[in-house]
C-alpha cells in the first residue's frame, strides 16, 4: 500500500511530540532503537487515535505495525478506511 | 489465535499460575502477579452487596496473557449515590513480550465498558502516564508521616537517606519525631497539643449501628466519599483480620468518628527500610472532632510500638488534624486516576477536588 508522504510527515509529528527522542526519518525503526519503550508506544497509539479520530483496531495491530513512522502511516490508512466503511 | 477478554473460570487455575510463575521466574513485581482462585480470597458478585469483585482475563489458545480484578463498591459521587469501580492491579504479559504490548489499553477499556465510573488508586508512573493519555484526570494524594520510635528512625535514616524518600523529608520527620519525645518548645512551635475536645477511643471487633448514623449525617460533606456504613466497614476490616485495629471514638459516650490503622513492618522498603510502620488507613468523623480520632489513631499505633506513623489523606479537614497530631507532609507516590466520567460529574460539583475523601483504606494495599 502506498502512503502519502504527508502522512507520514504527520505521523512523525505526533512521535515527535510524545517522545522525548526525535524521529526524523520515516524509516527509523522505532522498537530497536528505543524511541518507543512500552509505555510511549502506547501513548503514541493513543495520540494517534486522537490525531486522526477513529479508535484503532488494537486486538489485531502487530509489533511490526509500530516498528516505523511508514509502517504506522500503512496502518493508519487501512484503519481511517475500515472506520469509512463501517460508517 | 486472537486474545480473548473473558470472566475467570475455574479451568484457567493452571494458566493463572502459569502466568504468575512467567512473572516470578522474570523477576518482575509481586504486584503484576494474578490472582489465583483457590487460595484467594474474592468477594462475590451477590445481589444486595455494596461491595464485591469481578475478575476478567485475556486468554490466547488456553494461556493467560493478562487480566484484571474489579472491585465496585457504592460510593456517594457529587451527592449522588452510585457505584465506582476500582481495578488497582492491571497486569498483562507485556513486562515479558512486547507483542503483548497494546494489551493494557484493551483491559482498561475493556473494564471501563463494564463501569464506566472508575477510580484507580495506588497507581504507578507508567499506567498514570497511560491513564492522561487516556484523558484520566489523575492527582497525588498527600502523603502525612510522622516519627514514633526516634532511637529506632535515627538508626534507619542513613540508608534511607539514599533511598527516594530524600534527605528533606526525613530532616522533617526528625524533627517532629522530636516533638512527639516531648520536647515542649518543639510541641509549641509546631502547634501540636492534645485536642480540645477530648474524645475517648475503644477497639471494636465490629463496626454498629452507631457508624451508620455517622455515615448518614457525614455523608453530605464529602463530594467524593466511598460508601461506609456498618455493612461495608465489617466487609473491608473484617474481625478475623488481624493486621487491623478498629477503633471507635466517643465523646461523653456519644460516637463522634471511628477509625482504622494497622501496622507492620515491609522488609527492606525502598520508603521506610527495616522500620514497624504504622498506618491511619481509613477515618470518619464529625469535623469539629477529626483531630480527636487523628490523635486516639496516633496514640493506639504509638503503643503498638510502631516508628515512624504514615497516612494519606486528600481532604482539608483530615489534613489539618493530622498536622494537629504533629505529622508532617512528605513525599507522597499515591495517585489516584480518575475515568473520564467520574471526573465530569466531580468536575462540576467540586470543580477544585477539595472536598474528596480518598485514603489508603480498603483490604489489600
Amino acid at each position: 500500500m502506498t502512503v502519502p508522504a504527508d502522512l507520514r510527515d504527520e505521523i512523525i509529528a505526533v512521535i515527535n511530540n510524545t517522545c522525548p527522542f526525535p524521529v526524523e526519518s520515516p524509516d527509523c525503526d522505532l522498537i530497536d532503537t528505543g524511541v518507543l519503550d512500552s509505555t510511549t508506544l502506547i501513548e503514541v497509539v493513543l495520540a494517534l487515535e486522537e490525531r486522526f479520530g477513529h479508535a484503532l483496531p488494537i486486538e489485531e495491530i502487530d509489533i511490526e505495525d509500530l516498528r516505523t513512522a511508514g509502517a504506522i502511516a500503512a496502518l493508519i490508512r487501512r484503519s481511517s478506511e475500515s472506520a469509512r466503511h463501517a460508517a | 489465535m486472537p486474545i480473548c477478554l473473558e470472566e475467570s473460570r475455574p479451568d484457567l487455575e493452571t494458566a493463572i499460575r502459569a502466568y504468575n510463575g512467567r512473572i516470578d521466574a522474570a523477576g518482575i513485581s509481586k504486584n503484576m502477579r494474578l490472582p489465583e482462585p483457590r487460595t484467594f480470597e474474592f468477594l462475590p458478585n451477590t445481589a444486595g452487596h455494596k461491595l464485591y469483585e469481578d475478575y476478567y482475563l485475556a486468554t490466547e489458545d488456553g494461556a493467560v496473557r493478562g487480566g484484571y480484578l474489579m472491585t465496585s463498591q457504592e460510593a456517594l459521587v457529587a451527592g449522588e449515590s452510585l457505584t465506582v469501580a476500582e481495578t488497582p492491579e492491571i497486569s498483562s504479559e507485556a513486562v515479558l513480550d512486547r507483542k503483548y504490548n497494546l494489551l493494557v489499553i484493551r483491559l482498561i477499556r475493556h473494564a471501563l465498558a463494564r463501569r464506566e465510573l472508575q477510580l484507580q488508586l495506588g497507581v504507578g508512573p507508567d499506567l498514570t502516564r497511560i491513564f492522561e493519555a487516556l484523558k484520566w484526570r489523575t492527582l497525588t494524594i498527600p502523603l502525612y508521616l510522622r516519627v514514633g520510635n526516634g532511637f529506632e528512625f535515627a538508626r534507619q535514616v542513613r540508608p534511607l537517606r539514599k533511598a527516594r524518600i530524600g534527605a528533606l523529608a526525613m530532616d522533617t520527620l526528625a524533627y517532629s519525631g522530636a516533638a512527639w519525645a516531648g520536647a515542649r518548645a518543639v510541641n509549641a512551635l509546631l502547634g501540636i497539643s492534645a485536642p480540645r475536645r477530648a474524645v475517648e477511643a475503644e477497639e471494636i471487633d465490629r463496626f454498629g449501628g452507631w457508624a451508620d448514623d455517622l455515615w448518614d449525617e457525614l455523608k453530605g460533606d464529602y463530594s467524593l466519599i466511598a460508601t461506609r456504613d456498618q455493612d461495608v466497614l465489617n466487609v473491608l476490616y473484617p474481625a478475623r483480620d488481624g493486621q487491623f485495629t478498629r477503633l471507635k471514638v466517643t465523646r461523653g459516650g456519644r460516637p463522634v468518628g471511628w477509625a482504622v490503622v494497622s501496622h507492620a513492618v515491609m522488609p527492606d522498603n525502598q520508603f521506610t527500610g527495616n522500620m514497624r510502620v504504622g498506618i491511619i488507613r481509613d477515618c470518619l468523623a464529625r469535623p469539629q472532632h477529626a483531630a480527636g480520632v487523628i490523635w486516639k489513631a496516633t496514640e493506639t499505633l504509638m503503643r503498638k510500638g510502631v516508628d515512624v506513623l504514615v497516612s494519606n489523606q486528600s481532604h482539608p479537614i483530615w489534613r489539618a488534624a493530622l498536622r494537629r497530631s504533629g505529622f508532617v507532609r512528605g513525599p507522597s507516590n499515591l495517585v489516584v486516576a480518575m475515568s473520564p466520567e467520574l471526573n465530569g460529574k466531580l468536575a462540576a460539583a467540586d470543580p477544585r477536588f477539595e472536598r474528596l475523601h480518598i485514603t489508603r483504606d480498603g483490604r489489600r494495599r
